[in-house]
């Protein structure tokens, strides 16, 4: 009986929490989705929770690993959980492409001329100018590696490496290795031949290769001691050794990747005014800037790179000093390659 | 009356919706070809006359076409066709989207729609496209099912071996057979004596024995091949202890390979060997192995010819669990296990969530299902289903 009494008194004081909260957030939420980690550890300080104090708007965050499947399957089955996501160059063409994005009204955050205009699209804004670099552990390594050529000497450095279990990437990588000048990769892997040339590179390396596939997972490799060296995001690589006093460094001279990570709306998506007021509240350069202090990426805005401290400036893969090294996406090739390169990439990489 | 039909019928009602309903749908995904054919109905009428031995198809066809993508542009059904042409032919995405946003102007400009589309893009004048829209017009597709056979279609219309770079899938269901037997074989020779012993102690200290054989159960599968990677790696505790001892001069590389593979799924799959062989065992009764040596029989002799027939039913259910089981295996092979290690489900997973090809991501499934089912229809008829007891 008691018991009985207790169960009820439970669902009561459930029900009134649940309609308390609910009058509490009388402006509703938003649903952003990042791609999780210290990523979104620098967005929920920097930027997540002043929007939330300022809108009175309760942002729920979720996180991914940048699948464009989790976004299709909510837009096909009707059922939209997220109303902001953070996706990658070739999925923000693709999506806008097909439909899975609203296009974003510029004249209610702003207007487009205030940001690069390499940083927006019709269907995004930018979330963060992100890169890929040779990281490696200072402390094991005396002798810094200076190319991606080094990268494949497993007698000058013995050990595994690292690598992420994607085509895009690592074909670049291995044809950097391979000796290609950084401004003609995109070139070479378009050329007959070229994506054999990096296919050929990639088997000499294959017996030492430990794939990953999160930014979690080679942050755990590289720290372990598992790989010597691994391609890694420059951003997250540099936040955690600072977090965890560790002494993983990025070769920027061997030649890195660097790419845009944009925000989209989803279609139909349920809080969509709310994620226009959040993109608003975001489109402010001082308000970009404190995720780069938390997080050394780049912002869509010009002006929050100045307001950045010179340290943070250095550890920028966007920062002037670092241009000659950078190879941008080529996010058309991959749009047009994407499915037959990744069926070619699995097939090798299985054997 | 009623309700008792009603309510007895209920779980085969439920079976069926949550049950039978998803997985035809499933299967039925594997040919489905209703992104192609729903978006080119009027293709496919015209190209049924274009007989494909030589040449591009005629103005007509283009015509159709330019139609059709003009409809699936409003509709906004021309991404989905793009990407799921784009499976058949590389190169069909651009193909097919610079032509949908084009094809109310072409509209517009009317007549020679052949030479006005082949000005927008040369490669509409290749006939490997034109081949591939012919072929995959119909409402239904073979095309998943040739290439979880590593099977293609010629342009000459023949069905041949795809190039050794390209064939995979029929290498990774040898692989995912070859896996699951060593892991299987692992597990008897492991269970067996475990199994025995236990069966042959006093209950007291059976119980307790027990206790460790079902303890595993009771944490995640995760947890447990998670643990693996941490034991296994370069830096992890077992190559700590061989150093340690002298046994090897440097780390031994067992995290991500074949081994680690064995060892987290033996380790996993383990209490699904000993319990039926324990309970089979529980069930022979122990004075046939002393009436066997009073007869004269040596201990071993007894064992062999007596015990060990009466035991195969138990390691028959035991087999069978570990092999079915072992064969669907994804997440533990994914931890600790390399590329070159992966088994179908991986693949089923990856075409599932990341590339969002379901139609292969069905194919393949179906295959596992069925190449399953024609195993478990040969276990038991060699075996015999009555002889193999789960209980």
């Amino acid at each position: 009986m008691l018991s009985r009494i207790w169960v009820w008194g439970a669902s009561i004081a459930t029900c009134a929490i649940m309609a308390f909260s609910s009058v509490a957030m009388a402006d509703g939420k938003v649903v952003i989705t990042g791609w999780g980690g210290t990523w979104n550890d620098a967005y929920r300080d920097g930027i997540w929770k002043p929007f939330a104090a300022e809108s009175k708007v309760e942002v729920v965050e979720d996180q991914y690993n940048g699948e464009l499947a989790k976004i299709r399957s909510q837009i096909e089955s009707g059922t939209i959980t997220w109303d902001m996501v953070s996706v990658e160059g070739a999925e923000l063409l693709i999506g806008c492409q097909e439909g899975l994005y609203e296009k974003i009204d510029f004249a209610a955050i702003g207007g487009r001329e205030q940001f690069m205009p390499y940083a927006v699209d019709d269907c995004g804004v930018s979330s963060d100018i992100w890169a890929t670099g040779l990281a490696y552990d200072a402390d094991v390594i005396k002798d810094p590696p200076k190319s991606w050529a080094d990268f494949w000497d497993v007698k000058k450095y013995p050990g595994k490496r690292g690598m992420r279990s994607t085509a895009k990437e690592t074909l670049e990588e291995a044809l950097m290795a391979d000796g290609v000048p950084i401004d003609k990769v995109y070139e070479t892997l378009r050329s007959p031949g070229g994506v054999d040339r990096a296919f050929k590179k990639l088997d000499e390396l294959k017996p030492y290769i430990v794939w990953w596939e999160s930014g979690a997972q080679f942050l755990e490799l590289l720290s372990s001691g598992e790989v010597v060296m691994t391609p890694a995001f420059t951003g997250e690589t540099i936040t955690t050794a600072q977090q965890n006093k560790r002494n993983l460094k990025i070769a920027w001279d061997a030649g890195f990747l660097l790419g845009v990570d944009h925000w989209v709306i989803l279609k139909g998506a349920p809080n969509k005014d709310n994620a226009v007021k959040f993109l608003a509240y975001y489109a402010k350069p001082e308000v970009a800037a404190e995720f780069s202090k938390r997080m050394p990426y780049g912002t869509p805005h010009p002006k929050s790179y100045d307001l950045l401290s010179t340290e943070v400036k250095a550890a920028m893969p966007s920062a002037p000093d670092k241009k000659q090294w950078a190879l941008e996406f080529d996010y058309p090739f991959w749009v047009e390659n994407l499915d037959d390169l990744t069926a070619k990439f699995q097939a090798w990489a299985a054997k | 009356m009623f309700w008792t039909v009603a309510l007895l019928s209920a779980p085969l009602l439920f079976l069926a919706t949550a049950f039978f309903y998803p997985l035809a749908t499933f299967l039925y995904r594997s040919v489905d070809n209703a992104e192609i054919s729903g978006s080119l109905e009027a293709t496919g009428k015209a190209i049924a006359t274009w007989d494909r031995m030589s040449g591009i198809p005629g103005e007509e066809v283009f015509r159709a076409l330019v139609y059709d993508l003009s409809e699936a542009h409003e509709n906004g059904r021309q991404a989905l066709l793009a990407r799921y042409l784009n499976y058949r032919v590389n190169g069909f995405r651009t193909l097919i989207m610079a032509a949908a946003d084009a094809a109310p102007d072409l509209i517009a400009r009317g007549t020679s729609y052949q030479s006005n589309l082949i000005e927008l893009d040369p490669r509409w004048a290749e006939r490997r496209y034109w081949l591939a829209i012919a072929r995959e017009i119909g409402p239904v597709t073979s095309f998943y099912f040739m290439t979880a056979a590593d099977l293609q279609i010629k342009d000459d219309g023949s069905i041949g071996r795809k190039s050794d770079e390209d064939a995979l899938y029929v290498a990774i269901f040898g692989r995912t057979l070859l896996i699951s037997i060593t892991v299987t074989l692992l597990c008897l020779v492991i269970a067996y004596p475990i199994a025995f012993l236990v069966a042959s102690s006093p209950p007291k200290t059976a119980n307790r024995m027990m206790l460790f054989v079902v303890l595993p159960f009771w944490s995640s599968l995760l947890i447990r091949s998670t643990a693996w990677v941490i034991l296994l790696q370069e830096k992890g505790p077992l190559n700590d202890l061989l150093l340690t001892f002298g046994l090897v001069n440097e780390p031994v590389s067992i995290a991500y390979t074949r081994s680690a593979v064995f060892i987290a799924m033996v380790d996993i799959l383990l209490p699904f060997m000993t319990l039926p062989i324990y309970s089979n065992m529980k069930g022979i009764p122990t004075h046939y192995m002393k009436a066997a040596i009073s007869l004269g029989a040596t201990p071993f002799q007894a064992f062999r010819r007596v015990y060990f027939p009466l035991s195969l039913p138990g390691v028959a259910a035991g087999c069978l669990l570990v092999f079915v089981l072992a064969l669907g295996y994804y997440i533990t092979p994914d931890l600790v296990g390399g590329r070159s290690d992966q088994m179908i489900s991986w693949f089923v997973a990856q075409y599932t969530n990341k590339v969002v090809n379901w139609g292969l991501a069905a194919a393949l499934g179906t295959t596992l299902f069925i190449l399953t089912l024609l195993i478990y229809l040969v276990f038991a008829w060699q075996v015999g289903v009555s002889r193999i007891r789960l209980e």
